[in-house]
């Protein structure tokens, strides 16, 4: 293999790492920035759209089902949860900490529960290898790439294009101001939390198939998307997503020449340097 | 001496309410279990004086740390790291006495530098908390993968408890009785150290940060300053917390940085209630006994309660079980004389 050759399989696999970060980053991004509320149980999104694969087989799918039922149901879980308990916890962020990790506990436990203490696998549902620059690519990977360029896409245009994109950015400027001009903004914050919850559960039906799956696997990503968060700052879209890129392209690089666990370090060392220069994100304009 | 007077007058009472906690926990276990119980208990003290840490952050400095384990574990390693064999720089009985002071040292040093970062960019609130927690997530990490340091998955085990043998004085800290009395007397000094600081006009100042930071910042105080030694002394007591853990266990781990403790701790600290140091104290005693007594019954669903605690204290307020017992009096009293 030549150089130029492993310099490309390394582009694509931190392509891979930045897509994922992006799919779990948005949602949490999306919820501080709206309704100041840090939602802790994140992580815990992204794990039961893991166990998404599981609950397919178990209600007789194969193949690629838990990949639609994953965020379906995801999607679910975060309105009853929304509805439940986050709505009384905007503009509170300390409480909100709280009771969210209070949720996330509940989650982790009853996942252990359910689907029993060891790390699972899922089978790929997209097996084999095609020839990309002459040497041969994951098919599963290239597809998770391109899954997340296209949601993430779409994504960002959802909340920029439609109508209901900028009700949202005129929400996230001034709840106040856009609540007298006649705009519902429980039912965007509502909108705006499922579509972050199912995002997460997508990520997680994404990734389980390349490592395991397990209940507590949601705090590695929850620990992440904080970093981009911090990083990139909160108050936009563009924002997390350049966070994202950012963490996960030196996550990826780092990882490659190193362990993974020095990666996170470096990469928390590096956040917390940013907090001290950029206070508010390396991507918000003063 | 008046003044040291006046304020070890008003500080040894935090001294006696730690005694009394104390007494009542060894009489309560000795009656269920027998003098062996005290082993366990004497955990319980540690990991009550790691609580009055985290109160002294969050309740006192109003800074919420989701991290404050890393502390306790980084404390509790630098212990092992002076009387084990790990680094290669084995003290022996003078590294269980040397232990204690690096394991307060080091999480102070580790929190200043972290502080420095912190304060001047003005991450304050969730904020605070968050990076916190991945803190203390990140050194789990770290503890596991990094086996040569941290031990990795096996941890550490085999580690001396205080002794002050080399000092010609017989005995030490290993016995069950002993253990527990070294723990009592370590957490009701260090009690009394903290109250002692926060009676001074610098504990005054913490108040001040906590409940309007602006205003101080306006009387010319130097409010990061503030911060940074509150953040750091807490991070030493807690530091101290964990180096006792690790001499009365004789093991450790890269969990006891993680975020379960950490966040546990917040849980010992809200249903003591915030702002007393007793109460953070007797509510990790409170919690921990708890969830010895339910793991008994049902361990699976120890975790699901500790998370539904943590709902259960933001929609029921913030004074914990004191809180909890005034209101529904007062909800009580108010319906009595509705009625009547």
């Amino acid at each position: 293999m030549t150089t130029t050759q492993l310099i490309l399989l390394q582009v694509l696999n931190t392509g891979v790492t930045m897509g994922i970060l992006m799919l779990v980053a948005i949602g949490l991004g999306i919820i501080y920035g709206l309704m100041d509320v840090i939602n802790l149980a994140h992580g815990e999104f992204l794990m039961l759209g893991a166990y998404g694969w599981v609950i397919a087989r178990l209600a007789g799918f194969e193949g690629w089902a838990g990949l639609i039922v994953a965020p379906v149901v995801v999607g679910l879980v975060g309105f009853a949860f929304e509805r439940g308990l986050f709505r009384f916890l905007y503009r509170r962020p300390l409480d909100s900490l709280l009771a969210t990790w209070g949720v996330s506990l509940i989650l982790v436990q009853a996942a252990r529960i359910v689907f029993g203490p060891a790390p699972q696998a899922v089978p790929t549902p997209l097996e084999g290898a095609v020839e990309l620059f002459g040497m041969p690519y994951g098919r599963y990977r290239l597809f998770v790439l391109a899954v997340s360029v296209v949601v993430i896409s779409v994504t960002l245009a959802v909340f920029r294009y439609p109508t209901f994109g900028l009700k949202t950015r005129a929400v996230f400027q001034d709840a106040e101001m856009a609540k007298c001009l006649g705009i519902r903004a429980p039912r965007i914050y509502s909108t705006a939390f499922v579509i972050g919850a199912a995002l997460a559960g997508l990520a997680g039906a994404l990734v389980a198939p390349m490592l395991t799956v397990a209940p507590d696997m949601g705090g590695n990503f929850l620990v992440q998307s904080f970093l981009v968060v911090i990083v990139g700052g909160a108050g936009s879209l563009v924002g997390v997503v350049g966070g994202a890129g950012v963490i996960g392209g030196i996550q990826g690089t780092i990882s490659y020449f190193s362990s993974s666990v020095l990666a996170q370090v470096i990469t928390l060392t590096l956040a917390i340097i940013v907090v001290r220069v950029r206070p508010r994100g390396i991507f918000t304009r003063k | 001496m008046a003044v040291m007077r006046k304020a070890f007058g008003g500080s040894s009472g935090a001294g006696v309410q730690v005694l009394s906690a104390s007494i009542v926990l060894a009489l309560l276990s000795v009656a269920s279990g027998g003098v062996a119980r005290l082993d366990q208990a004497a955990v319980w003290l540690i990991l009550g004086l790691f609580a009055m840490s985290l109160d002294l952050m969050w309740g006192y400095g109003g800074l919420l740390s989701f991290g404050q384990a890393a502390f306790f574990g980084l404390g509790a390693y630098a212990y092992t790291w002076l009387t084990t064999d790990k680094l290669g720089v084995n003290l022996h009985e003078l590294g269980t006495v040397v232990g204690l002071f690096a394991g307060i040292a080091l999480p102070a040093l580790v929190a200043l530098l972290l502080g420095y970062f912190l304060f001047y960019g003005k991450v304050v609130g969730a904020f605070f908390a968050i990076v916190t927690m991945a803190v203390s997530f990140l050194l789990q990490s770290l503890g596991m993968g990094w086996s040569r340091v941290f031990g990795g998955s096996m941890g550490i085990s085999g580690i001396p408890s205080v002794s002050l043998a080399f000092l010609g004085i017989p005995g030490s800290t290993k016995g069950v009785v002993a253990g527990y009395l070294f723990a009592t007397v370590m957490a009701a000094v260090a009690a009394v150290l903290m109250r002692m600081m926060l009676n001074t006009s610098f504990g005054l100042s913490v108040d001040g940060v906590r409940d309007n930071e602006e205003r101080l910042v306006l009387l010319g105080f130097k409010t990061i300053h503030t911060k940074l030694v509150v953040f750091a002394v807490a991070s030493g007591v807690a530091g101290l917390a964990g180096a006792l853990y690790a001499s009365h266990a004789n093991f450790v781990s890269a969990d006891l940085m993680g975020t379960l403790l950490s966040t546990e701790a917040v849980v010992w600290v809200a249903v003591g209630g915030r702002g007393s140091l007793i109460g953070a104290f007797v509510g990790a005693l409170v919690v921990r006994a708890m969830g010895f007594w339910l793991s008994d019954i049902a361990v699976d669903f120890w975790l699901i309660l500790l998370g539904a605690l943590f709902i259960a204290m933001v929609l029921f307020g913030s004074g914990g079980l004191l809180g909890l017992a005034r209101s529904v009096w007062e909800r009580g009293v108010r319906l009595a004389a509705r009625d009547s």
